[in-house]
């Protein structure tokens, strides 16, 4: 791929090859950034299209990045997730996470909880969400999230320390209230079963 | 208190699991990529002649004059002769602009949309024919070439939306039968064409494969139905050019599906610059930072956002 500026440059001025390779180069991760968080490879495809489509808004009103174009990408992207689940309002749709597994109740369980632990991961503050995905899910390095959050390394060990926390009180919360639910409730109860 | 890899060592599992991402489905994704690319060819046609209008406008109202004098003068005794010239010329040569927006007229006076889409379809014909002879005669192939093409195709496709359903499945059966056509013409290129082009022609033959398999799937098994379609134009994509929006599994290009809480009678029109007044394309976030792309805008912006 051409230098990062070269390739902005021939975008601001809407050259069709140039946004092609800045598609190509990026979609495929920007897919699997949503689809990690969303769940849903749909939604994912979604994401992917407005997050090139607002690309392509920037660039026609002779706005966007300058620099730094995969961090401007994945946060249009990210925002785009942080508002979908904001319209979600907490609601989980079992149906949608029942799959045609031998065993759709465990399937079912495993997907409400990857749910959970995707909203969760969305209610954290900004940095530490884009802390989180992209240590854990993308397996950036502390350099390149430092880099695309234009922090100290070591401010990013610390978002990345809280936000740690911050699930770690989530799992610790779920699973009182799992085994809670295990003790005292019938199985008619479980999430899915209903 | 836990250390950090006390606590690493905690979430791993779960968040292990997260990294599991759904399979992305390949012929939605060509899909969503053509969709972008027409976008991008229109995008970027609209900003040549943006820019083409803008170096007129700087002139002096004499040199307007003299050029307008000019122009007329040209097409009065030699318009009609430069067009009809222009009609041969390839992407490298000088009236080859002429040539497609002679093309464009011509599209525009088509008023039966079942004209209109065989129309295009020669319009896709003439692009392969350009890259056949661009080929032939040892030019590079621009990629405006095939990115037009796909437009034609697309834009075929979309007029269905206007069409009852017998009419629609009649042009999705010319769209195929033209297709088909071009596949082997395209095959036959990929023979005799050298190789410094192969890449560009073989993903155009792919492009091609995938429009020809979307089109025999939706006359098999009656998706890309117009409902969906006539959504997306509702939702409003692009007054230039919509492509179509359904993808394999009847969703919309460029709309989060299933989202609450968003009207279906809002624009979306990424290009009506709805008033974001603060550079950033994308839906509100108040958690973010002035910085970010996709943030704050909840001043109407482009209407797409989920």
């Amino acid at each position: 791929m051409p230098e990062e500026s070269d390739l902005l440059q021939r975008a601001f001025r809407l050259e069709t090859r140039a946004l092609t390779e800045i598609y190509d180069a990026y979609s495929p991760g920007i897919y699997r950034y949503a689809a990690r968080l969303l769940g849903d490879s749909n939604l994912a495809e979604d994401c992917v299209a407005d997050t090139f489509v607002r690309f392509m808004d920037a660039l026609q009103k002779q706005r966007g990045p300058r620099d730094h174009l995969q961090a401007y990408l994945y946060r249009i992207a990210h925002n785009w997730i942080a508002d979908f689940y904001r319209t979600q309002k907490g609601n989980v749709e079992l149906d949608e996470w029942l799959s045609s597994d031998d065993r759709p109740e465990d399937e079912a369980a495993g997907n409400i909880r990857q749910m959970q632990l995707r909203k969760v991961i969305l209610k954290l503050s900004p940095d530490q969400q884009r802390v989180i995905a992209l240590k854990y899910l993308e397996d950036w390095s502390n350099e390149e999230i430092a880099h695309l959050l234009k922090k100290p390394v070591g401010a990013v060990k610390s978002i990345q320390h809280r936000a740690l926390r911050s699930l770690e009180r989530f799992l610790e919360e779920r699973d009182d209230h799992e085994g809670s639910k295990r003790i005292g409730s019938p199985a008619s109860e479980r999430p899915g079963s209903a | 208190m836990k250390d950090q890899n006390e606590l690493e060592a905690l979430l791993r599992k779960d968040l292990e699991a997260l990294k599991e991402a759904p399979p992305r489905d390949p012929r939605i994704a060509a899909q969503r990529r053509a969709q972008f690319l027409s976008r991008a060819v229109s995008a970027s046609e609209v900003h040549r002649r943006k820019g083409w209008m803008f170096t007129f406008r700087k002139e002096n109202f004499a040199m307007n004059l003299i050029i307008s004098t000019l122009v007329i003068a040209g097409l009065l005794f030699g318009g009609g002769t430069a067009v009809y010239a222009a009609q041969d010329d390839l992407p490298n040569e000088s009236l080859y602009q002429l040539k497609l927006l002679s093309e464009e007229a011509n599209l525009q006076l088509q008023n039966d949309p079942q004209e209109k889409a065989a129309y295009l379809m020669t319009m896709a014909q003439t692009r392969i024919r350009e890259m056949a002879q661009l080929a032939a005669d040892g030019h590079p192939i621009p990629d405006d070439v095939p990115l037009r093409l796909e437009q034609h195709i697309q834009q075929a496709l979309q007029l269905c939306v206007n069409l009852d359903e017998t009419t629609c499945d009649q042009t999705r059966l010319q769209i195929r039968d033209r297709l088909q056509e071009q596949d082997r013409l395209m095959q036959q290129l990929l023979i005799d064409a050298p190789e410094d082009a192969q890449p560009l022609l073989l993903r155009t033959r792919d492009m091609l494969r995938t429009q020809l398999r979307l089109v025999e799937d939706s006359l098999q098994s009656g998706e890309m139905n117009q409902d969906a379609i006539q959504n997306q134009n509702q939702n409003g994509q692009d007054n230039e050019f919509t492509p179509p929006a359904q993808t394999g599994n009847g969703t919309q290009f460029n709309q989060p599906t299933n989202v609450p809480g968003e009207p279906n009678s809002e624009t979306g029109n990424p290009n009506a610059g709805g008033g974001n007044s603060n550079d950033i394309p994308g839906g509100p976030n108040p958690d973010s930072g002035s910085d970010n792309p996709g943030g704050g805008n909840s001043d109407g912006g482009n209407g797409n956002k989920p």
